[in-house]
């Protein structure tokens, strides 16, 4: 076991080099010098003078070559620094820390959604192998891949908010409450985490599907069967036990999809998470900002990816890659 | 439409005859279109593409106005007999800019989808074939590109080269080749070890012929049916960046771009003809690639034989 996680570990390593010499990259290529950017307060009361920029040059190391700036930047980031915001001023990991919480809100709804309706269309289609709802359910998934993301929004905008008045279009929470409220919150996630959510469903219905059939095949299955066992007690004891083992891997894949979908879908809902503070960022060519949230995102991607195989090698024992 | 699939392409009593009246050898790519023949959806999926490029092609003749003519005495109007599907906010007419649109679509769609076929088929052939170090290093390579979610990494590249068609296939390209590598890769680990691969190198072939001639033909299959899901996915990130107002550049017409203002509630409220007909269209266009793709899967699907 323990040689497994150092095994996967390992090769986490270079990929994370690779992710930082990439943002490191796109960083240099982005238009505009870094100090302009800092200088750019003081541009309307004195001019800095050439030795001035020459000498902040070499404090930050701005003349040194390329490779040993990576280094410097590099160790900045792990120190958590990842340069300040254009727009704001404000330190990036600060922009970033603010937001958050709202995305990981509408995440987490949705993937909780997901996985209980996933999982619940899943094991009733392996179970009705060829029923009409099978069908159903299969045609849906297929054609839910060609749905954008961000037309299925303005679609449910359009039914539940505006036709059917259940609930609000967008937002965080009702403008002129004062005091927040949990619920009143939560009407408002309802609609952008089912967006997001069915984005994710239809992957996890299939999934859930060939799993739940794989292990119905398995001779274990065979042999609760034989020994008379109660179907009930096979199924969800025996077999659904089994099958949602390959759902954690799931999970862990879902998060560079989550954060795509993110970005439609807070845009849509007006839903103040990362999504909508990286088009700000965009918009404004806050490239300090976007890159660093993009280097967060990828860590974060990659961390996912990463405790995923490890949680996988601990619920399943027989798993050990070479 | 995927068990049937897998039901008939089995052979099915009508195969059985369609073999015995013709008795001259049928290549592999005849038999591919036999079996992808036998997916009516599929057929209807290729017309409906074969249509839209044809409208797209021609839309000049096929359009009633011109897609950009701004006229403010039109503008919202519902639809009606002369303008089909409606004018938008600037009494453009929407069925002519959805026309135009198609353009832009199926140009990133196909271009990318084609652009990262090249790269990724090359790189992966290339890291299967030969292993070792360098296989090493691209494999962390695909990696690393993996972990940076599509859209997100899209949005921030095409705005740091400045919105627009070129760019947004560029960048679809660079950052999409992983996946398809990966595929390309895992064909060529297992074709390698074939015999014919093994007397053809006995006989003195050089890697490279090996690699073009011999095992690509061979991984022709599953390339294909992934370059179907590049195009869906291709066609779906430029709706998606233009619908961010990050694609094409205004006053081009694009599904997505047409869709963009649907953000205020006034338009998504009492416009609906200004943004369900693009979006209706996006996903047609990708259902019908989908289909084609499911019907390729089988029809190249060496398990399956129509004997």
């Amino acid at each position: 076991m323990s040689e497994y996680i150092l095994r996967r570990l390992a090769i986490s390593v270079p990929v994370l080099v690779l992710i930082t010499a990439i943002i490191f990259v796109l960083l240099e290529l982005a238009p505009g010098d870094p100090l302009a950017a800092m200088l750019a307060p003081a541009r309307g009361v004195v001019a800095p003078t050439e030795e001035y920029v020459a000498e902040l040059r070499k404090t930050f190391g701005l003349d040194r070559p390329a490779p040993v700036r990576y280094l410097i930047w590099l160790g900045q980031v792990a120190r958590g620094n990842l340069g300040a915001s254009v727009t704001t001023s404000r330190p990036v990991v600060q922009e970033i820390r603010d937001r958050l919480p709202a995305t990981l809100e509408l995440m987490v709804i949705s993937t909780i959604m997901a996985i209980v309706i996933g999982v619940t269309l899943g094991v009733y289609s392996a179970l009705h192998q060829y029923s009409f709802l099978d069908y159903i359910l299969m045609a849906l998934s297929f054609t839910w891949v060609c749905v954008p993301a961000f037309f299925f929004a303005l679609l449910t905008i359009f039914l539940f908010a505006i036709h059917l008045d259940w609930l609000p279009a967008g937002g965080f929470r009702t403008v002129g409450i004062e005091k927040f409220s949990l619920l009143d919150n939560l009407k408002h996630v309802i609609l952008p985490a089912f967006v997001l959510t069915m984005g994710n469903l239809a992957e996890y219905v299939r999934f859930t599907r060939a799993s739940m059939l794989d292990v119905m095949q398995s001779d274990f299955a065979t042999v609760a069967k034989a020994k008379g066992l109660h179907v009930p007690t096979i199924i969800f004891r025996h077999i659904l036990r089994n099958a949602l083992i390959p759902i954690v891997t799931r999970v862990g894949l879902s998060v560079a999809w989550l954060f795509s979908g993110a970005l439609i879908v807070e845009t849509v809902f007006r839903w103040p998470g990362l999504g909508v503070l990286m088009l700000q960022g965009v918009m404004t060519r806050d490239y300090p900002l976007i890159l660093g949230m993009n280097l967060f995102i990828s860590v974060t991607v990659l961390l996912s990816n990463l405790i995923t195989d490890i949680a996988y090698a601990f619920i399943d024992p027989r798993i050990r890659y070479t | 439409m995927f068990k049937e699939s897998t039901d008939t392409a089995n052979g099915g009593p009508g195969a059985a005859s369609d073999l015995n009246r013709r008795r001259a050898p049928i290549s592999p790519t005849g038999y591919a279109w036999r079996r992808f023949r036998r997916h009516k959806l599929a057929l209807a999926g290729l017309v409906t593409i074969v249509i839209l490029i044809f409208v797209a092609v021609f839309a000049p003749a096929v359009a009633q106005y011109e897609p950009n003519k701004i006229n403010l005495r039109e503008k919202e109007d519902p639809p009606s007999l002369a303008h089909w599907l409606g004018t938008d906010q600037t009494g453009r007419d929407v069925l002519t800019r959805i026309i135009y649109g198609a353009r832009i679509s199926l140009l990133v769609g196909f271009a990318s989808a084609a652009f990262v076929t090249v790269l990724g088929t090359v790189l992966g052939a290339f890291m299967g074939y030969h292993g070792g170090v360098v296989d090493g290093f691209l494999s962390r390579v695909t990696d690393a590109f993996m972990c940076f979610p599509t859209l997100i990494i899209v949005t921030v590249l095409v705005a740091m080269l400045e919105p627009g068609i070129q760019n947004t296939i560029l960048v679809i390209g660079l950052f999409w080749w992983p996946s398809l590598a990966r595929l390309v890769r895992g064909q060529f680990l297992s074709l390698r070890e074939m015999d014919y691969v093994m007397a053809s190198r006995a006989l003195g072939a050089k890697p490279n012929f090996i690699i073009f001639r011999h095992i690509l033909p061979n991984a022709v299959g599953p390339v294909l049916v992934q370059m179907t899901f590049l195009v869906i996915g291709a066609i779906l990130t430029e709706a998606s960046l233009s619908f961010l107002g990050l694609g094409v550049n205004e006053p081009t017409a694009s599904w997505g771009s047409m869709l963009f203002h649907a953000r205020t509630l006034r338009i998504l409220e009492q416009r609906p003809w200004l943004w369900i007909p693009p979006g209706m269209m996006i996903v047609i266009t990708a259902l019908s690639v989908n289909f084609i793709g499911d019907a390729l899967r089988d029809a190249f699907d060496p398990r399956m034989v129509i004997e």
